[in-house]
């Protein structure tokens, strides 16, 4: 029994239901790449600013270590290899974005050369087949969009994501934050000595409790990026204890005050004769933050990280002696810089308390590069402030 | 879980959702290799890329239209951006022959043995046979997906059909002279 038929008929029919398991060993090499290229990212154009900015901060940095206050480097010398391995970090971190930013751009570009054939191409060939709907056959389906896969596989997919992100964003468009912040301010310092005097490198120095204050200003880049910036107002204290005081007296002039009075070091001639005391270097800044904010989790509590500088305008800059008996102003020192910078690190949370309305909490770990020009052995003041606050989104 | 729920999965490299979309369309998709492909072995290859570019791909999908339709073009694009590449050869350039019906005498023809045929054919053959009869797309779609001119699908849709009406006569006379 035999009977003609057309072959292409032949073989429709006998591959049309023709389904093979795939032998068990290739999911695990798929598994195995999947775990190689995790989900591609793509990084957008904005990451190319803020690394250009980040830059530029740098730059400034670097810059302000050999040209604010020039005198004195020897007492310094610690803080060159410092400012360079700043350096050496900061390059590895920036080189991934760098490449990925290209990336994306030239995917960009194949994107749009994309999309003007769908467009012409659609309505002249596909118009009945659209009028006609999805769920009839998966060939018509495919068929229907095929244009839009044609070039590359690559590219179109691409383009549909890209509709879907401004639809979302057009329904997601609470994209500033302001806040105000307050923080209590934990200080100490890596390394040891004294911003007040060489003499005292010795002495057993710590970090006093303070606060900041301020407003902040954030700009939503996407889902998971938040840059954010604004202005704080931060003071910061830093005791030198052990410092024995000889009153009325003039002994000894130090050398970062511009006024010295009457302070004398800790010899045993002069013990019985004078009281403990502490010298406290006060020191205040108009602090402009430039944090990027990675978002973790999102709902009613929200995660984030947070990474960035501060640029640091030094406003305030006081010596106090104190004794158990009297304070007493000993005038301003002269080895603070008055730009300098810290790298920020820390957590934020949010809670959703109303609409627009979230309450913040951030503890903020920050480290100063550059505070002090000279004389101050191998101090490196860090703070700890946990920022809160009170955010509106809109 | 619903399919769509076990996409959103895929999407955020979820392994066990992945493994359970890797279950579901496994086989049908890894049929479309054996077709495409020139042997088992290069169909194992293809299959794993087109799934890792499948899973790379997953947060593209749009939920719009059948979601297996998808897996396919994905696969079917993988396999072609694959062989378009060694492709780089293109002299057949002949006349456009008709459209002609080629019919054959339908024996007891396995589906290994016609498998075997398709996977014999040469490169450029086997795919437009595949992308026009077993797969139903056009031939200017074809012209496109494999970047070569209408008029060659054409004629590599007609030389494809001849080879394996050739194959199959030879065969079935074989069976009778035994």
């Amino acid at each position: 029994m035999s009977d003609f038929k057309n072959i292409d008929r032949l073989f429709q029919e006998k591959l049309k239901d023709y389904e093979v398991s795939p032998p068990n060993k290739v999911w695990s090499g798929i598994e195995n790449n999947l775990t190689d290229f995790p989900q591609k990212r793509r990084i957008p154009l904005w990451v190319k600013f803020a690394s250009i900015a980040a830059l530029i901060m740098l730059f400034i940095s670097i810059g302000a270590i050999y040209i604010l206050p020039t005198n004195n480097f020897t007492g310094n010398l610690f803080k060159l290899p410092s400012a360079k391995s700043t350096v050496a970090n900061e390059s590895d971190t920036l080189k991934p974005f760098e490449t990925n930013t290209k990336k994306t751009i030239i995917a960009k570009t194949v994107n749009h050369k994309v999309k003007p054939k769908t467009i012409t191409e659609k309505p002249v060939e596909h118009n009945l087949k659209i009028e006609e709907n999805t769920n009839i056959a998966e060939k018509q389906t495919t068929t229907k969009t095929l244009p839009e896969y044609l070039a590359d596989t690559k590219n179109l997919p691409l383009q549909k994501k890209v509709e879907k992100k401004v639809s979302k964003n057009d329904l997601n468009n609470a994209k500033f934050t302001v806040a105000t912040v307050y923080a209590p301010i934990y200080m100490n310092s890596f390394g040891s000595g004294s911003g007040i005097d060489g003499q005292f490198k010795n002495n057993s120095s710590s970090g006093n409790s303070s606060y900041s204050y301020g407003v902040k200003i954030a700009y939503q880049l996407n889902k998971k990026f938040t840059l954010q910036s604004g202005v704080n107002l931060i003071n910061l204290g830093f005791t030198t204890n052990n410092v024995y005081v000889t009153p009325g007296v003039t002994v000894v002039g130090l050398s970062n005050i511009l006024s010295s009075t009457n302070l004398g070091k800790d010899t045993k001639s002069s013990k019985e004769l004078n009281t403990t005391g502490s010298l406290n270097q006060v020191f205040g800044y108009v602090e402009i933050p430039v944090e990027i904010k990675y978002n973790v989790t999102n709902g009613k509590f929200g995660v984030n990280l947070v990474g960035g500088f501060s640029t640091l305008l030094l406003n305030r800059d006081e010596v106090f002696i104190e004794t158990p008996d009297y304070t007493q102003s000993l005038g301003s020192s002269n080895n603070l810089r008055s730009i300098n910078f810290s790298g920020n690190i820390g957590v934020d949370i949010d809670y959703l308390i109303h609409k627009n309305l979230y309450l913040n909490v951030s503890p903020m770990f920050k480290v100063q590069t550059n505070t002090f020009s000279k004389n101050s052995g191998s101090l490196l003041p860090y703070y700890l402030g946990v920022y809160t606050g009170i955010n509106y989104k809109f | 879980m619903g399919l769509n729920k076990l996409i959103k999965q895929c999407a955020k490299n979820d392994r066990k959702a992945q493994k359970e979309i890797y279950q579901l369309f496994g086989d049908k998709l890894f049929s479309i290799c054996l077709k495409y492909s020139r042997n088992k072995h290069e169909a194992e290859d293809n299959f794993q890329d087109g799934f890792i570019t499948i899973f790379n791909k997953i947060d593209q999908f749009s939920f719009k239209g059948s979601f297996e339709g998808w897996l396919k073009r994905v696969m079917i694009n993988t396999i072609l951006i694959k062989y378009r590449k060694k492709n780089v050869l293109n002299i057949i350039t002949d006349e456009i022959p008709d459209e002609v019906v080629v019919d054959v005498e339908e024996d007891e023809l396995s589906l290994d043995f016609l498998l075997n045929l398709i996977h014999e054919l040469p490169e450029r053959y086997r795919l437009v046979f595949n992308l026009y009869v077993l797969d139903g797309y056009s031939h200017r779609e074809i012209s496109e997906m494999l970047r070569i001119a209408e008029g060659t699908s054409k004629s590599n849709l007609a030389r494809a059909r001849g080879i394996l009406k050739q194959k199959i006569e030879a065969y079935q006379q074989g069976q009778q002279s035994i």
